[in-house]
């Protein structure tokens, strides 16, 4: 990373008693980057953002903001503001009373902040509604109003904590990109924290993908979503199809699994597998490619099966093809390409070794 | 609307039944209000006894009732325990039911109700109980006894009410403030006693109301001082007089005016 850094959490732990939520969290975040903190509830995404924001207190480790150490400092004397998953406005205040708290705080004249908040609600689109309180807004608009109210003391750093949860799908995905605008347009560093894959891949810079307590890996967009480092990447990550199976042989990195039932597929080996073991293989469903024929006429590459569903999802079609040991299997079609695939017929299905990644362990196991 | 009231007619049945469920809510609500309505009724009549018809309207009673010097010192009396009850209980509710807040689950419950359960025990056994406390530890019969007597009633209920508004205190409104550079302190100030202000004022008028009509509690405890229920009840010994009437119309009037207060208060912040 060339850019300087505004974040460094450095071996944070958090343990609740002999509950370790969080294990040695190592992570660098550039000034002016978005970066998600993206992890199953549960995996303490949000105990990570609550250290940064200082309302909980790490067991072991540093967290450092510009280089200073930050780590016993109460929230308030942080360079750090918060958006709360529910907005948490105070409902006692105007929408501007709100945004301009900090600044009030801060001892700025009344007109020095008055100017401020209505800057701040040109740039979150609340223009005019200051003078609402935070019960006449939609959901959207207490997203907004407290998206301002962060950003109105100019922190170092930005971090939301899952604030757009509670919208519905259009009004996220529209809020998805109206957020990136905003922290493009300032230039400041936004640590954001979601469950929802798809968000994180719209917005973030980077995606530190978490489980369990731990970061499993730290990517770019098209890095995670191309070279998942595990299976729990693969998996979290957009959708895949997952076969387990017995290690028969490993070529020039092409490993070939065989499942119990006796079906051999093929991937590229991310790590050394020893032959006998056991490992799962991972292929995107837009990777499989499928064509009409009979079993016999298999290439080593391909396996026969049976269409068990054919899926229409508008922009393209799933097909389920179910292999002789029972495996099933998703390849994701253009409409184009679906002409004459109907239920029960038998099809081949292959896909490069270099799409798919093998790695050790079982579908359930963790990391 | 009409097939409801078909139903009413069929599950009602007949016009006689009707009248007679009439008349037996009217005679329930007689029950429940004559008392009061004949108190009132008879401190504004002229004459001295119970006795209709009614010859003429006074407020000769009132006038009489708050010429008598032992009113004055009883009504002082009993303002005075009121607004210390008020006080006292709620500065140690308010504390007392944000710990809860922060607690969860068992904890919690349990709490709640060991905090509760004194407002089960018979005024009659907590008046003795503590009448021979204090005698036990040497401190005579007075007014603070027959305070702290009060704030003993009034401490359950008012961290019945305070508890059951603060469950939706949105607890990440005060974290928000801290966030955005407001000490604790600040945080108070600016946050928290804004948005509970009207639920402590609730419980402020509901602790005052408990005080001002506490009589078995004070009897017990507050020696040879007077307050409005203790005078009262002195003075039906000698006999029912239109004084008495009035000054239970007195008590009734500023009961009334809590309760309604607290009411309103509860509303508005909903």
């Amino acid at each position: 990373m060339t850019a300087p850094i505004a974040v460094e959490i450095t071996g944070v732990e958090k343990r609740f008693g002999d509950h370790a939520v969080l294990h040695g969290i190592d992570l660098a975040i550039g000034e002016n980057e978005f970066v998600s903190l993206l992890g199953p509830s549960g995996c303490g995404k949000t105990t990570l953002l609550r250290i940064v924001a200082g309302f909980e207190h790490a067991t072991a480790g540093s967290v450092r903001i510009r280089g200073e150490d930050v780590t016993g400092l109460p929230p308030h004397r942080r360079p750090t503001n918060l958006v709360f998953q529910r907005g948490a406005l105070f409902p006692h205040m105007s929408v501007a009373e709100n945004i301009g708290y900090s600044l009030k705080l801060r001892g700025w004249p009344k007109a020095r902040i008055a100017a401020r908040v209505d800057e701040l609600l040109h740039l979150v689109k609340l223009d005019g509604l200051g003078g609402r309180g935070p019960t006449q807004l939609s959901g959207g608009q207490i997203q907004r109003a407290a998206l301002a109210r962060a950003l109105a003391p100019e922190p170092s750093v930005l971090l939301l904590d899952e604030p757009l949860s509670a919208l519905d799908l259009k009004l996220r995905q529209h809020m998805q990109l109206e957020l990136r605008a905003i922290q493009r347009a300032l230039g400041a560093t936004f640590i954001y924290v979601t469950h929802d894959q798809t968000e994180a891949l719209v917005m973030s810079d980077r995606i530190a993908i978490m489980n369990a307590g731990r970061l499993v890996q730290v990517g770019t967009p098209r890095e995670i979503y191309t070279r998942p480092a595990s299976i729990f990447a693969s998996d979290f990550i957009g959708e895949t199809n997952l076969v387990t199976g017995s290690v028969a042989g490993v070529e020039e990195g092409v490993v070939t699994l065989v499942t119990p039932g006796g079906l051999r597929v093929r991937g590229s080996a991310s790590v050394p597998l020893a032959a006998g073991s056991t490992a799962t293989l991972s292929v995107r469903p837009e990777a499989v490619r499928l064509r009409k024929g009979d079993p016999a006429d298999a290439t080593p590459d391909e396996i026969g099966g049976t269409i068990a569903e054919v899926v229409y999802l508008g922009s393209r079609v799933r097909i389920e093809v179910a292999a002789p040991d029972g495996t099933l299997l998703w390849a994701d079609l253009r409409d184009a390409e679906t002409t004459g695939l109907e239920r029960g017929m038998v099809v081949l299905l292959g896909w490069p070794a270099d799409a798919a990644g093998v790695w050790p362990g079982s579908e359930g196991a963790e990391g | 609307m009409r097939p409801a009231r078909d139903d009413a007619g069929s599950a009602g049945g007949s016009r006689a039944g009707r009248i007679v469920a009439a008349l037996f809510v009217a005679v329930v609500l007689l029950y429940l209000f004559a008392p009061v309505v004949v108190t009132v009724l008879f401190s504004l009549t002229t004459s001295p006894r119970l006795s209709l018809p009614i010859e003429g309207l006074t407020l000769d009673w009132y006038r009489e009732a708050f010429a008598n010097p032992i009113f004055t010192i009883a009504l002082t009396n009993s303002l005075l325990l009121a607004a210390i009850t008020a006080l006292v209980s709620v500065g140690l509710g308010v504390p007392f039911a944000f710990g809860l807040l922060r607690l969860r689950g068992r904890t919690r419950g349990t709490l709640v109700t060991a905090s509760l359960l004194p407002a089960a025990v018979p005024a009659l056994v907590l008046g003795i109980a503590l009448a021979v406390f204090f005698s036990g530890i040497g401190v005579a019969q007075g007014l603070p006894n027959a305070a702290i007597g009060h704030i003993l009633v009034a401490l359950p209920f008012v961290i019945l009410t305070l508890n059951a508004r603060l469950e939706t205190f949105d607890l990440s409104c005060l974290e928000a403030a801290r966030d955005l550079g407001a000490s604790p302190w600040q945080t108070f100030r600016d946050i928290t006693f804004p948005l509970i202000r009207p639920s402590v004022l609730g419980a402020a008028l509901l602790a005052a109301a408990l005080s001002l009509d506490e009589f078995v509690v004070t009897w017990f405890n507050v020696g040879n001082q007077q307050t409005l229920p203790v005078l009262i009840w002195g003075l039906l010994r000698r006999g029912i007089d239109p004084t008495v009437n009035a000054l239970a119309t007195v008590v009734l009037l500023s009961l009334t005016g809590l309760v309604l207060g607290a009411a309103l208060i509860a509303r508005r912040r909903a």
